[in-house]
């Protein structure tokens, strides 16, 4: 039996989990988290995002011990984020992890937030070897698995899916509570009208930087004139970049011979992307996974099982070596808890 | 670099200013060019020297170590 306790804090996020392993038992016995939520029309800046997270880590590290109902004996391994992400907000949790790591003498394990979403992914949905599209805020990435590698098929080229939604929920002033991509969706649900937009697929990439200009334009020019309504355009908005992420997936099953998709990220709860991609899988003879909101959204308790993961195949990260880094490679993760 | 400032800081004992020092010096600064920064525990006080080029440069530097190590005294305060 091995208890692992995970910080998250890479962007507005700030989520800490206790996971146990007990032979091939997943325990989740505590998943808590807080969220920084900026006025409508604003987005989160890293310095801002940074302080919200050190002011409350320490009470949700103690609601989560709470929650677990273990002490700080039980614990075996500190896990944290080191990237990618906002890097003031991604040292602040670091900081705190290293500190209990000496005050408590655990070994320390720095994780990939990427990685921590798709094992999260993986072990809630039992997924066996699915083709992964991860999608937040911050990231836009294709993922199959090969070779103890966690390979990137198609990816972004500017940026990411979640980021083109919260930008344009800005432009609308839509509330940022509790997300503004959950706002955009239920707008969208009665939107009635479909206006065209870019649709910018690239082989296996995809971009959104175009999208989001475009449809800005659109905002400000006919908005005014009442011939088409906000829920119109976050319709139109989400038909266009789901397509284009299903395309990509589709693309990518084909290459390598998958009949299984796994949605993880923030962007992964959308129901609307869910039927899409499962319309897309159902023709292809396949199944789509997707876990809720407890998990899809950044978590303490995805970074606690990544990095519980890695432990118990023997790895640590070193004091020296525990910082944080904002671009971390999804594929630069040696996966060696998984064979061939 | 002509700009400099000393901090010594006592903490309750020689344990948690190691604990302290150790954590904090993981990091380097972010512009290692211009700020050059020193940090060491003896006995339990944790003395911290900065050297920068300019009056801008050390306050926000000396700004961002307060704020970590309030991070880390917190920290030990609440799970010491």
């Amino acid at each position: 039996m091995v208890i692992a306790i995970g910080f998250e804090g890479s962007a507005n996020k700030l989520g800490v989990g206790i996971i146990r392993h007990e032979g091939d038992q997943v325990d989740i016995l505590a998943n808590v988290r807080d969220t920084y939520i900026t006025p409508p029309g604003q987005g989160f800046l890293p310095r801002d995002t940074a302080q919200h997270h050190r002011d409350c880590i320490l009470d949700v590290t103690q609601k989560a011990l709470k929650q677990a109902n273990i002490s700080t004996q039980d614990i075996d391994v500190i896990c944290y984020t080191k990237g990618p992400g906002m890097g003031a907000p991604l040292l602040s949790v670091a900081l705190v992890a290293r500190t209990l790591s000496l005050l408590w003498n655990k070994p320390l394990v720095g994780v990939n937030h990427c990685v921590g979403h798709i094992e999260m992914g993986i072990e809630v949905t039992k997924a066996k070897n699915p083709v992964v599209l991860y999608v937040s805020g911050g990231n836009t990435q294709v993922i199959a698995y090969s070779q103890q590698c966690y390979r990137i098929f198609g990816e972004t080229l500017d940026i990411a899916v979640g980021n083109c939604l919260d930008r344009f929920a800005r432009i609308l002033n839509l509330s940022n509570d509790p997300s503004p991509g959950y706002n955009i969706e239920q707008y969208a649900k009665r939107g009635k009208k479909y206006i065209p937009l870019p649709y910018t697929v690239k082989g296996m990439d995809v971009s959104f930087s175009g999208i989001l200009s475009h449809i800005e334009k659109i905002a400000k020019e006919e908005l005014p004139k009442g011939e088409i309504t906000p829920e119109d355009l976050c319709f139109s908005l989400q038909e266009t970049v789901f397509a284009m992420l299903v395309e990509i997936t589709e693309r990518t099953m084909a290459h390598v011979e998958s009949n299984e998709v796994l949605l993880v990220g923030g962007v992964g709860c959308n129901i609307r992307l869910q039927e899409m991609m499962g319309e897309m899988a159902k023709q292809r003879n396949g199944v789509v996974c997707a876990t809720d909101d407890r998990f899809c959204i950044d978590n303490g308790i995805m970074i606690a099982h990544a990095g519980l993961l890695a432990y118990k195949t023997g790895f640590t990260t070193p004091l020296e070596e525990s910082t944080v880094t904002q671009r971390f490679r999804t594929d630069q993760v040696k996966i060696a808890w998984r064979e061939n | 670099m002509d700009k400099t400032i000393t901090l010594e800081i006592p903490l309750p004992n020689e344990r948690l200013a190691t604990i302290a020092a150790r954590v904090i010096e993981v990091d380097k600064e972010l512009k290692a060019d211009q700020v050059k920064r020193t940090i060491a525990a003896e006995g339990n006080i944790l003395k911290v020297r900065f050297d920068c080029y300019t009056t801008k440069m050390l306050r926000v530097s000396v700004n961002s170590f307060l704020e970590y190590l309030t991070m880390v005294t917190r920290t030990m305060e609440a799970f010491q």
